[in-house]
């Protein structure tokens, strides 16, 4: 029997990174949210790497914060081993990665959730979207028959929807990490006419550290001084666990070639399609066949189990043969598995059926986020939960749609390549996604972001403010050493020599000698006497912002051009068909996309630019455009 | 702010006026740099929506052209931008020049529509016009941009390929050892990438240089009519000239040193370079030099050569034979003065071989002749076709790719991190991804996964 169990403004169903954003920033924005998980105690799960961060993600993290989601500071209280990437590689693409340890990941979000005003969570399979007679969504029902009534859902199920786990011959409906899938949901959307697609994603196999023999490995140790993910966060986190590397090798890929016949990805038991940034040790081994050896990485689930997560392992073969591909690997002759590698198969949809809200173009009131949305990665979902939240709230308190453009961040960059081109397998971000990327940077997330934070109302005035301080200074600094100059020393060529830097003959300004490529601020610290002590969190600026000045004001020009374009909203109710300048396959791109800014239509493949100016001139003619 | 882009505003055939159009915020300045008015201020100082006489000079202090310009200032112009509109004698040689001193100078090509995009982002667009203007873009869009992938054929487009390809292997390398840290893809060798960017970026300049060469076949053939005085070479042009009585327009310029006449010969448009003598007497042409012609025929892109059949082989005539010998252009060779007697021994040369036999005087055999130059062209034009450039934005395309390719060798060079090279080699192929129809970003997804063995 149903029965009417409360009414809530927003529902969220699902509680991983894209479900926990969506919920914390719907019920700070104000509106009386519910959040369903299938599993109390798998709120913020991480059922595959125990990582956060990564190149392209840690940027995502760091945006997240200061817009005001929750990642990044539960990220810089539960991580226990912390790189900076690419830190040779230059400004544009460093980034942060950082083992987790999941466990207190999963304590800090379920409390953080729990603890938020205008939030419930619940422990229940939401099975069905209620509509009413007019056909509007209006609510939503449980396994249990509790119907709620919501005014707007966001299905955030990632891996659970439609879940089916395969490890050779076996093959068993389930979600990930051994929790229920969900099933009956699929249906409700099917009906409703939501395109559903099958998407596959694998993980590797946890091993208990008491079984590895860890001096036959190598060690990857934490590195001090990178930066937290949270502008928030005060000092440099602190290292609390090391990683390990290991190789396979000829013996363990004997043993995979011997058994591929009984990989459910070669006998065709897998339809679903997988990343190709995510493949599984089988799929190496049989596409780069001469190479001797594949890398793995020996990392710790956390601080409170000897669970070892084997990054670079993952397979869908079957149990047995796992345990033998296993135990070739030096150090790993005895290890015991606690769980073996599996392949999901599960539900999404094609993004392009989304607005840049993420909402339904066709089902008002319904937004999708994270994997459900075909993507990968949890900071990719977080990001997606945030912008759906914030979204599903502005449209009931009546307040402008929440859109990142692609020039301010490398989430606008996410969720336009999502709704404007779609994607044929798992989304994942990395830094080339970007064609900002030497202006879209960790360091700088909060001087792009904040104010939006802020303005949202989802940002303290403290840290908006400290924010400003902080840039004020990065301005001074850079003004400071464009006037301090240096006599031509014989210290000063002897140190610019030992950089491989060439000698100076006369009085030079700190700003022309940081502007040179092997020049860090170390030069500044040595010779200027009389310089203000800055935190490196500026300095870092200070040197990446004279250095690469002539590169990022080549982009800015770039993007000033650009956003005239994303500046001109296109009407939602337009029927492109009608439209007779256009080429037909410009109509018909048009029409699937529902593009809301010219910006966005001339980034439609098969949309050419005289069809944009087309566009516009009908568009004004026509009465459309209001200036 | 916004970029200053340039372009030819009348249409792609020679008249008697030719416009060329600039608009953003640098328009007077670049104008500023290329066009001297006679009353001796500067354009920019001079009052908008005023017309300056004065003088267009490239940068080596050349005078290419008198000028008329006129100045708009924002909003109160087509575009609604700072515009300068400078009113030049209309040959398409020497617009093609001036613009390319714009570009020299700071302005860039416009897009297609862009003028168009930029007056209605201003709020200056001709609302009864506009919808005749979306459909004339649509309808040189049409012919342009969208066909111009299918235009490259042969080598142009083996050449493309072949630079496309560096890059794409470069980019991708740059991508999978960036985007795929700590997974043992090995560092992109950096002086070889420098090398390869600094290579891709001249061979990316000359494909855009072919343009010029390119040109020939779209806006018309540069033609020397060579002889030796009293060959008959002025009877023959005004011949050819009177027997389709279409003379495009007189191109005599004052500060030029040339005479042009455009003839058009069936298909194709001859732009007749004075050897001949168009307007010279026949006292003139005996001062004519050999040098005079030799000149001529290397810039030229087909050689009509008049023998005088009714008179022996001169010296005069072996003069002209050695030339063109050593001429690239094809040559027709034509036997004037069939309805005289003949005196010329045709076994003198391999040329006279399949020489064209015609009266100039009685206009017999000139249609022999109008057949044998659309043959050559033809002929030639498949020679071409495959190796030059013949579409602007496709020139300007490779321009720029040539450019981003350069600035990836040179931050190579001087020691940044790989990052910005990564940026530049990724742009450069974006802009010769808009010339192929390629779509960059997912072919350099497409090759790190091909040849690298990452993601965990």
């Amino acid at each position: 029997m149903d029965f009417q169990a409360g009414t809530y403004d927003i529902c969220v169903i699902g509680a991983g990174h894209a479900g926990i954003e969506a919920a914390l920033a719907a019920a700070r924005l104000g509106c009386k949210t519910v959040c369903f998980t299938i599993n109390l105690d798998a709120v913020g799960n991480m059922p595959c790497n125990p990582a956060i961060g990564g190149t392209g993600k840690s940027q995502i993290v760091a945006e997240l914060d200061a817009l005001g989601g929750e990642m990044a500071r539960a990220a810089d209280a539960c991580c226990i081993q912390y790189r900076t990437l690419n830190a040779s590689k230059g400004p544009a693409v460093r980034s942060v990665r950082a083992q987790a340890d999941r466990t207190r990941y999963r304590v800090y979000m379920k409390h953080a959730l729990e603890k938020c005003e205008n939030l419930d969570l619940v422990q229940a399979e939401v099975t069905d979207l209620v509509f009413d007679d007019a056909g509007t969504l209006c609510g939503v029902r449980t396994a249990r028959g509790s119907v709620y009534a919501v005014k707007a859902v966001i299905v955030a199920t990632g891996t659970f929807l439609g879940g089916r786990i395969i490890i050779g011959e076996y093959d068993c409906a389930s979600g990930p990490d051994g929790m229920f899938g969900a099933y009956r949901l699929t249906d409700s959307l099917l009906s409703r006419g939501v395109a559903l697609r099958r998407f596959k994603t694998g993980t590797p196999p946890r091993i208990n550290a008491r079984t590895i023999d860890f001096s036959q490995l190598e060690l990857q140790p934490g590195e001090p001084d990178t930066l937290p993910f949270s502008f928030d966060t005060p000092a440099a986190p602190e290292n609390k666990a090391v990683c390990h590397l290991v190789y396979t090798n000829e013996e363990t890929h004997t043993v995979i070639r011997e058994n591929l016949s009984r990989s459910p990805l070669f006998s065709g038991n897998i339809k679903g399609t997988g990343p190709r940034y995510c493949p599984s040790i089988e799929d190496k081994i049989v596409r780069f066949a001469d190479k001797p050896r594949h890398q793995l990485f020996v990392e710790p689930c956390g601080l409170d189990t000897e669970e070892i997560y084997l990054q670079g392992f993952s397979s869908s073969l079957p149990e047995e043969v796992q345990l033998k591909m296993l135990h070739t690997l030096p150090g790993f002759e005895h290890a015991h598995t606690c769980r073996p590698a599996y392949a999901i198969e599960y539900d999404c949809v094609d993004p392009l059926e989304l607005y840049p809200t993420m909402e339904f173009k066709k089902l008002p009131g319904l937004y999708g986020a994270g994997q459900f949305n075909g993507t990968s990665g949890y900071e990719e979902a977080a990001a997606q939960g945030f912008v759906a939240g914030v979204n599903a709230a502005h449209k009931l308190l009546g307040r402008e749609p929440f859109i990142l453009t692609r020039s301010e961040s490398y989430i606008g960059t996410l969720i336009d390549d999502l709704v404007t081109k779609g994607t044929e397998e798992p989304y994942r971000m990395m830094t080339s996604r970007s064609e900002y990327r030497l202006s879209l940077r960790q360091d700088n997330a909060d001087r792009r972001l904040i104010e939006k934070g802020y303005k949202l109302g989802l940002k303290s005035a403290e840290s908006y403010e400290r924010t400003l301080r902080k840039y004020a200074t990065v301005e001074a600094e850079m003004a400071r050493c464009e006037r301090t100059h240096l006599a031509p020393t014989a210290e000063l060529n002897e140190y610019l020599a030992s950089l491989g830097e060439s000698k100076v003959a006369s009085g030079v300004s700190l700003a022309d000698l940081l502007r040179r490529p092997a020049v860090g601020y170390e030069l500044v610290e040595k010779f200027d006497a009389s310089r203000p002590n800055l935190p490196p969190a500026v300095t870092a600026q200070v040197v990446t912002e004279l250095k690469y000045a002539g590169y990022i004001k080549r982009e800015a020009e770039k993007i000033a051009q650009l956003s005239r374009m994303d500046a001109i909203a296109l009407p939602d109710e337009l029927d492109y068909n009608g439209i007779p300048v256009l080429r037909l396959e410009a109509r018909q791109k048009l029409n699937r996309i529902r593009p809301h800014s010219i910006g966005q239509a001339g980034r439609i493949s098969g949309v050419s630019p005289a069809d944009i100016t087309a566009l516009m001139v009908w568009l004004e003619s026509n009465g459309y455009l209001k200036r | 702010m916004t970029d200053t882009i340039a372009a030819i505003a009348t249409p792609p055939a020679t008249g008697a006026i030719g416009i060329i159009r600039l608009s953003g915020s640098r328009a007077r300045e670049v104008a500023d740099r290329i066009f001297f008015p006679l009353c001796g201020k500067l354009l920019s100082e001079c009052p908008p929506r005023s017309a300056q006489f004065g003088t267009i000079v490239d940068f080596n202090g050349v005078i290419l052209d008198q000028a008329l310009a006129l100045t708009f200032a924002a909003p109160k112009s087509y575009t609604g931008e700072d515009s300068v509109e400078l009113q030049c004698h209309g040959g398409l040689r020497l617009l093609d020049r001036v613009l390319a001193l714009c570009f020299a100078a700071g302005a860039r090509q416009a897009l297609p529509g862009e003028f168009t995009r930029r007056a209605f982002l201003n709020g200056r667009l001709d609302l009864s016009a506009a919808e005749a203007v979306a459909d004339l873009i649509h309808a040189e869009t049409a012919e342009g941009v969208e066909n111009a992938a299918a235009q490259l054929s042969g080598r142009l487009s083996d050449e493309l390929s072949s630079i496309y390809n560096i890059l794409l292997d470069l980019t991708s390398h740059f991508t999978a050892y960036i985007d795929y840290t700590d997974e043992g893809v090995e560092p992109p060798d950096l002086s070889g990438a420098e090398a390869d960017c600094r290579d891709a970026a001249a061979r990316l300049t000359r494909l855009a240089s072919s343009f010029a060469d390119g040109r020939l076949f779209t806006e018309g053939v540069r033609t020397a009519i060579v002889g030796k005085p009293n060959a008959g070479k002025s009877s023959l042009l005004n011949a050819l000239v009177g027997f389709e009585r279409s003379i495009v327009t007189d191109l005599a310029g004052t500060t030029r040193d040339t005479v042009e006449e455009s003839v058009r010969v069936g298909s194709v448009i001859l732009r007749l370079i004075d050897t001949a003598g168009i307007r010279e007497d026949a006292e003139t042409v005996e001062r004519l030099g050999i040098e005079r012609t030799r000149e001529a025929t290397k810039h030229a892109g087909l050689v009509i050569a008049v023998f005088d059949a009714s008179a022996a082989l001169s010296d005069a005539d072996r003069e002209v034979l050695a030339l063109l010998e050593a001429c690239e252009a094809p040559v027709i060779a034509v036997c004037n003065k069939n309805d005289l007697e003949w005196r010329l021994d045709r076994t003198a040369s391999p040329l006279f071989a399949d020489a064209v036999i015609l009266s100039a005087a009685t206009g017999e055999g000139l249609e022999d002749l109008k057949a044998r130059i659309a043959q050559t062209l033809s002929a030639e034009r498949v020679r071409h076709d495959g190796s030059v450039i013949t579409n602007r934005r496709q020139a300007e395309a490779l321009s720029r790719a040539a450019e981003a390719a350069q600035n990836a060798a040179d931050a190579l060079a001087a020691g940044f991190t790989p990052d910005i090279a990564w940026v530049d080699a990724e742009a450069a192929l974006s802009a010769i991804g808009e010339v192929t129809g390629q779509t960059v970003n997912e072919e350099i997804l497409d090759r790190v996964f091909e040849r690298f063995c990452v993601g965990k």
